[in-house]
């Protein structure tokens, strides 16, 4: 990427705003006390929330706490979460524009190909490792995701030329995040109590067929955007 | 006074230390980086309040949120790093397709 200027005139040396560095570092300054002084006149820990997590647990499915609470207990959060990354996916790529097709390719490194060839396979062993490990320890579809998504943008930076995955492939996994949360939120609607209540019975299946359709989600949209911020 | 307590004070100082860079930083990069600055510091905030609990289990809502909140920073980055790239290219007419942009 080149570097370019950066627009932007406001800074601190713009004379008619400069009495504003010193207000807004007075005002950080305040907000800096009056927070730390309210973190510590926060009442001991007591409340229900987390016995109440923890007593639910064995209902959700899973094992793991974070996983339950993140996949079960607040499905909502996880949800706009996955929709928030399609839509900044798809975003990114339209404010791209056209040239995103053809970004600036680096010199190919035989080298970091050969060691890419080594890399890659352990990347995926990992990432399934982590994607099933979610059930009942730290992990899940983001750490999945992120460590897939490396691998791709790795690929990159290795080969100099784009992920060998066809365009149609890189859609579908965009898409099958959102899409298999939403059928499967709305599925329980239809079928049990409501909107996105798994049956206890099947809600570890679930969770797991989620997480695999948001591991690949989150893997292809990381790519897009790397694609978009490379591009422009 | 406990660690939680130092990580929790600290989680606010980057906090509040982001807010100061985003509004008085006038460069977009910069403000896109005192905006990490200041989202890490809340999820340091958040992790740190899930360990004030005396459980050996930490809180696990508050970790839910910040790993809900790490992907939507990442996300948001990625989207403001594109529009501060449009916003930085030269005036004229849009690049063509056969043109490799730049």
């Amino acid at each position: 990427m080149t570097p370019m200027p950066l627009p932007g005139t406001a800074g601190p040396t713009d004379p008619g705003v400069r009495f504003l560095t010193p207000l807004a570092a007075a005002g950080s300054l305040l907000l800096f006390g009056i927070m730390a002084a309210a973190f510590r006149a926060l009442p001991p820990p007591g409340g229900t929330l987390p016995r109440s997590v923890l007593e639910a647990v064995p209902l959700s499915g899973v094992v793991n706490p974070v996983t339950a609470v993140v996949l079960n207990f607040r499905g909502y959060d996880t949800i706009i979460e996955i929709a928030v990354l399609l839509l900044t996916a798809v975003g990114a790529r339209a404010a791209a524009g056209s040239n995103a097709a053809a970004p600036p390719t680096p010199k190919p490194e035989p080298m970091l190909a050969a060691f890419y060839r080594l890399l890659a396979p352990v990347i995926v062993v990992v990432a399934g490792y982590l994607l099933w490990v979610g059930k009942h320890a730290p992990g899940g579809a983001f750490q999945a995701g992120a460590m897939l998504g490396a691998a791709s943008i790795l690929w990159r930076f290795c080969s100099g030329s784009p992920p060998p995955a066809d365009r149609r492939r890189q859609e579908l996994a965009l898409y099958l995040g959102t899409v298999l949360f939403c059928t499967i939120g709305v599925g329980a609607q239809l079928a049990a109590p409501g909107f996105l209540q798994y049956p206890p019975d099947w809600a570890g299946w679930l969770i797991l067929l989620i997480e695999t359709g948001c591991t690949l989600s989150i893997a292809a949209a990381l790519t897009v955007l790397f694609t978009a911020c490379w591009s422009t | 006074m406990q660690p939680s307590d130092l990580y929790g004070t600290a989680g606010i100082a980057l906090f509040t230390l982001g807010l100061y860079g985003a509004t008085r930083l006038g460069q977009p990069m910069r403000q896109v980086l005192s905006f990490n600055v200041a989202s890490t510091g809340a999820s340091m905030f958040l992790i740190a309040i899930a360990h004030r609990a005396a459980s050996p289990l930490p809180d696990p809502v508050p970790h839910a949120m910040v790993l809900t909140g790490i992907v939507v920073a990442v996300s948001a980055t990625a989207l403001a790093l594109v529009l501060i790239n449009i916003l930085g290219r030269p005036p004229g007419p849009p690049p063509t397709p056969n043109d490799h942009g730049h």
